[in-house]
């Protein structure tokens, strides 16, 4: 992400022009970070109607709140921090739980069951791979999968990640060294890697 | 380095050279191995929301924004009439009962700022402030005694 000071100007102008009303501005605002806005609630939430209405309540509170915001850090990251807030309330009401809550009653872990349901006979060729891959980073829980995702897609150093999610850097390293190990084990051990 | 550390850094290696666009085989073979994972990582999501949505949304977050407006003058204009209202009624009532209580309070006023009743005052004060500290410095004393 670039986060220079030259952006943090542009996001600053784009904020006024909201704020003082410019026609069409506000629009280009959500235009601009939909996509970030879809890929936090979509890996938090994992449902596609609910992400939709959560991604426009996430701008509706973006628009009511903006003069709140500081340029001390990227637009980018301060949207995409209410939208991390935003699903995890929703979340919350829905009681599901937002990280991996230990070992369950099979004495297995989420992360320890991408590796038992990652089947590789339906996977021997490339696209099918991916798409087992896929599955097995769907089966994350919410938090873990959107740590990667802003991560590797959205490419938010993890400070900003820290910011957008309110837990300390060494947590979302944490996060970040385990889901990709464990990911990377179950991959290996597919294919008959030596991990 | 420890084992996790080493890992860490195989993962982040991994992640600079997709981000990069640089060839796999030049990493190392523990790198290597997570370049499949980050590129999987790195697939865009598809966005499923309609094409008008920046628009429908902007339209809301304005219509919206007039209405808390619209709330906030009408919650102005009804605190301003309240407090007209207030004002009226004070008067009023000071108009209808002012006999009552105003010359005896504006006497009352004078009585108690008389010297001889701040003195009284004052002592009262100064005794109630003592009568606090009494124990204090008593158990005080007691425990320099012990």
């Amino acid at each position: 992400m670039n986060d220079s000071p030259t952006s943090h100007a542009e996001d600053q102008a784009l904020v006024d022009a909201v704020l003082n009303g410019s026609p069409g501005a506000f629009e280009r605002l959500v235009r601009d970070y939909q996509k970030l806005c879809w890929h936090v609630i979509q890996r938090m939430v994992g449902h596609v109607e609910d992400t939709r209405d959560l991604c426009q309540e996430t701008f509706l509170r973006v628009h009511q709140y903006l003069h709140q915001y500081r340029n001390e850090s990227a637009l980018k990251s301060w949207i995409a921090q209410v939208a991390y807030s935003v699903a995890k309330r929703h979340l919350e009401r829905k009681r599901i739980p937002l990280a991996e809550p230990g070992a369950d009653a099979d004495g297995l872990s989420p992360l320890d069951r991408v590796s038992d349901d990652f089947d590789i006979e339906t996977a021997s060729i490339d696209d099918q791979l991916a798409s087992q891959l896929h599955a097995a980073i769907d089966r994350l829980p919410p938090l873990q999968r959107t740590i990667l995702t802003l991560y590797h897609l959205d490419e938010l150093p993890i400070g900003d990640i820290a910011k957008v999610t309110g837990l300390a850097e060494g947590t979302i390293k944490s996060h970040l060294f385990r889901s990709r190990k464990q990911l990377r084990d179950a991959l290996n051990q597919h294919l008959g890697v030596a991990a | 380095m420890n084992p996790d550390e080493r890992e860490w850094q195989a993962q982040e290696a991994a992640t600079d050279c997709v981000r990069s666009g640089t060839a796999p085989h030049e990493l190392d073979s523990a790198s290597a191995s997570y370049v499949t994972l980050v590129r999987a990582l790195r697939e865009p999501i598809e966005v499923q929301l309609p094409d008008d949505f920046a628009r429908r949304v902007a339209l809301r977050a304005v219509a919206r924004a007039s209405a808390r407006a619209v709330e906030s003058r009408l919650e102005q204009h009804l605190l301003w009439i309240l407090g007209v209202l207030f004002g009226i009624a004070a008067l009023a009532a000071a108009v209808i009962y002012g006999g009552n209580w105003l010359q005896p309070s504006i006497d009352l006023t004078r009585r108690l700022i008389e010297p001889s009743l701040l003195l009284s005052l004052a002592g009262c004060l100064a005794f109630s402030a003592f009568s606090q500290q009494l124990p204090r410095l008593l158990g005080w004393a007691t425990r320099r005694d012990a």
